[in-house]
């Protein structure tokens, strides 16, 4: 066998992109290796410096209170992607996070001291493809410096890159993505973050955040069989939060991984921030699910079932203070498969006339098409769908359902779902049975579904839901298809967008619009240097988040035309009554939440 | 596998209110549900970067152009520009040349190529000539007339044999050829090796 060539020249740059921020990725990743190190479990004396040197254009990240790194972490620090460290509880995922700190340096050049609990210097220079130990010192690159002299880590990045370094050396934003991460062990351990980018020592405060108007917190709760949430703290405040701290921050190894954005109108949303802390056994499962940016985690089993009970938890806290009971829309994990279903849903959803432009592939036939469409039963299954498409062995079904009762009289109803291979095999076959009180809507926690490889067979699965009422009459009966470990064939019917296109509208009548009205063939045509468009895509550091944001701004330039041709149709009809107004404008800024909330590609 | 299909900015006449209207439209286009969507972006950011850079050169032509009145058949602004039409390999755009002359000769400055209106096939040879032509030494260049390079450049990439086009040049400086005798001559040099 012979060892594979590899080349790391760009692998800064393209763990860089994985970053939705890099200034806030530097210090989570700079902490995390940092705080896992610390002598003590609960940091006595732990400190993490911040040293910005003008003369030099150099950066420092200097810890105190750690072990210092000896011979073998020495070793894993320099090696690449050290995957053992992702078993192990508290140290690094994926040993790239020093990548991030190569690519701040213009010459990817970053200097690394260390002193072990004997004592014992370290030195090491290097870039993303080599590094040396032996043959250089701290004085060959800084004269006159003073090498580290306490046990720990001293890491120089060399020379700043020049459009990284504003962005960087702006301390409040530093200081505040510090604060947004590492809130829990600078309130509860008194870990010590110090930011010097202009000669003055600043010390990282707790975050100040508005009075409590309200509070909930969810005793510890067993996950599946995965682990417990030690504490789901949930909070309601006078004012709106910060940006940054909005949300539910969601904890392992003492640092926030990401803020889920709690559902619901603006003007609530915006003032309820939270947090949610794991036993050992769970933080170790979702660890092993982390992201390796620290940024998030990916849609395996253990963050599915954590992220359902956290979303379902706040759904509850958000119930309990809005002042009306609020519609929730959530739509499935997959963003290019929500994307097209956030446009075309909303169409057939409340007006199905609107979607006669184009036909997909086994689409109805024409003479279909233009079908009066009937009214939806007063008692139904309003919402029936599952999380995406396609699903794989580890992930999980996540069933969104919700029934309504558009009647003024309390129903009893008894709902049944089942879900199965299309050989038949039952997968899930639940009943509840309701009381459902007039002109209500209720949803319904059906639970996740897991799929494993040695139990599960791969191929086409079907969802049903029955509703029955008193005299175990059908009422209704919904169902959708997914597809486990294999490709689902393209969409059938009929759609109401198909093809997004786009054109320059500078200097032509075009300037001032957004976009186009859809034409019969489904074909919206976007205005791609409309200046928000333009200020989206500027906006972006990385490719990757342009191309998110690119999407986004498809989707809701679709969300708008279709809201549009909605409004427009229901006044055609002489529907359109304040109510009605109200119905769309909930659901068009559901979608529109939805859109924006949708996991980066 | 099929290959993908590239493209550029292309200018449409397109209905809108009734009207018809002249715009610069992608060719990248994102169909929902294709599975190809992401793709269709990433192909969408391409050619807007393409159309960026086609910008930038065609102000770097237009300030040439200033300093060459009479520049048609001018073969030092044939070769000046051909510089600036060096941006295509520089950027990776080699494979999308074709295209991109179309959208700078025929779409936004036909004028600084040539000054009949061609069609849209035919007004790319004067950029493709140009950007060969930048690829040459410039004492080459002034070695032999517009219209001699211009037969020259017909045989694809002859220039990159140093020999032979040393032949062709001293042919064309001896034998003051052009049209048809001197393509004739370039076969006869080609076939001697």
């Amino acid at each position: 066998m012979k060892k594979r060539e590899v080349k790391l020249g760009l692998a800064d740059e393209n763990i860089a992109d994985q970053y939705p921020n890099l200034c806030a990725g530097l210090q989570k990743d700079a902490g995390q290796n940092s705080w896992d190190v610390r002598t003590t479990r609960k940091g006595k004396d732990w400190r993490l410096v911040f040293n910005y040197f003008p003369q030099l254009n150099s950066l420092t990240m200097e810890d105190f209170g750690t072990l210092g790194m000896n011979a073998k972490r020495w070793k894993e620090y320099q090696s690449l992607w050290d995957t053992t460290k992702a078993e192990e509880a508290t140290l690094g995922a994926r040993g790239q996070g020093k990548f991030v700190f190569h690519y701040f340096a213009q010459d990817k050049l970053v200097l690394t001291e260390s002193i072990d609990d004997e004592e014992n210097y370290r030195f090491s220079f290097g870039t993303t493809e080599e590094y040396d130990d032996e043959n250089k010192r701290l004085e060959d690159f800084i004269p006159n410096q003073k090498p580290l002299d306490h046990q720990g880590t001293r890491i120089w990045i060399m020379n700043l890159k020049q459009e990284l370094r504003s962005e960087l050396l702006d301390y409040k934003a530093f200081i505040n993505y510090i604060a947004a991460t590492w809130w829990e062990i600078i309130r509860n351990r008194n870990a010590t973050f110090i930011v010097n980018f202009d000669g003055t020592d600043r010390q990282v405060a707790p975050p100040e955040l508005p009075p409590t108007e309200r509070e909930k917190v969810f005793p510890n709760e067993k996950i599946s069989d995965l682990g417990r949430v030690n504490k789901l703290v949930l909070r309601y405040c006078e004012n709106e939060v910060p940006e940054l701290f909005r949300g539910i921050a969601v904890q392992r190894g003492g640092m926030v991984i990401l803020r889920l954005p709690v559902s619901a109108v603006e003007t609530i949303k915006n003032r309820i921030y939270g947090y949610c802390t794991f036993d050992e056994d769970l933080e170790l499962e979702l660890k092993k699910v982390e992201l390796p940016n620290h940024f998030g985690f990916r849609d395996k089993r253990a963050w599915n079932h954590t992220k359902e009970y956290i979303k379902r938890r706040a759904e509850e806290f958000v119930q309990e203070i809005s002042p009306t009971k609020k519609r929730e829309v959530s739509l499935p994990q997959d963003l290019v498969e929500r994307a097209v279903r956030v446009v075309n849903e909303l169409v057939m959803e409340y007006a199905p006339e609107l979607a006669t432009g184009a036909t997909r592939p086994g689409g109805q036939p024409e003479k279909a098409k233009h079908r009066p469409s009937k009214p939806p039963p007063p008692i139904r299954i309003d919402i029936f769908r599952g999380n995406a498409r396609k699903l794989e062995y580890d992930e999980s079904l996540i069933t969104e359902c919700e029934l309504v009762n558009d009647t003024d009289n309390t129903t009893k109803l008894q709902l049944k779902v089942e879900v199965s291979h299309e050989e038949g095999d039952l997968k899930l076959n639940i009943s509840y049975s309701i009381v459902l009180d007039s002109n209500k809507r209720q949803r319904i926690n059906i639970p996740l579904v897991d799929f494993q490889e040695s139990v599960d067979k791969p191929g086409e699965y079907r969802a049903t839901a029955v509703l029955e009422g008193e005299a175990a009459t059908e009422l209704q009966r919904r169902s959708f298809t997914f597809y486990l470990h294999e490709e689902p064939p393209p969409p059938r019917g009929r759609v109401f967008l198909t093809t997004m296109a786009f054109t320059y509208g500078k200097g032509t009548p075009l300037e001032r619009k957004k976009h186009l009205p859809v034409t019969e063939k489904g074909l919206l045509r976007i205005i791609f240097d409309h200046p928000d468009f333009v200020h989206i895509r500027e906006l972006t550091s990385s490719k990757k988040a342009r191309m998110h944001e690119i999407f986004l701004y498809m989707i809701k330039c679709g969300v708008d035309e279709a809201v549009q041709k909605l409004l427009e149709f229901k006044y055609n009809e002489g529907q359109l009554d304040t109510d009605v107004i109200r119905v769309i404008k909930d659901k068009y800024d559901a979608m529109y939440y939805d859109a924006v909330l949708t996991p980066a590609m | 596998m099929a290959k993908k299909k590239r493209g550029i900015l292309r200018r449409e006449k397109i209905v809108v209110g009734g009207e018809e209207i002249e715009v610069d439209t992608f060719d990248a286009k994102v169909v929902l549900g294709s599975g190809e969507e992401l793709e269709s972006i990433e192909e969408l950011l391409i050619e807007e970067e393409i159309e960026k850079s086609i910008q930038a050169a065609l102000k770097e032509i237009e300030t040439i152009a200033t300093k060459y009145p009479g520049k048609e058949k001018d073969i030092r602004y044939c070769y000046q520009v051909g510089k600036v039409l060096q941006f295509v390999d520089n950027k990776g755009f080699t494979d999308r040349r074709g295209l991109i002359w179309r959208r700078m000769a025929f779409d936004l400055r036909p004028k600084l190529f040539t000054q009949k209106r061609n069609n849209p096939e035919e007004s790319k040879r004067y950029p493709e000539f140009m950007y060969h032509l930048g690829k040459q030494s410039e004492k080459n260049v002034a070695r032999v007339s517009f219209d001699q390079w211009y037969e020259i450049l017909k045989f694809r990439e002859i220039y990159k044999d140093k020999k032979l086009l040393e032949r062709i040049l001293t042919v064309c400086e001896e034998e003051n050829l052009s049209g048809i005798g001197l393509r004739g001559r370039i076969k006869e040099l080609r076939k001697k090796g």
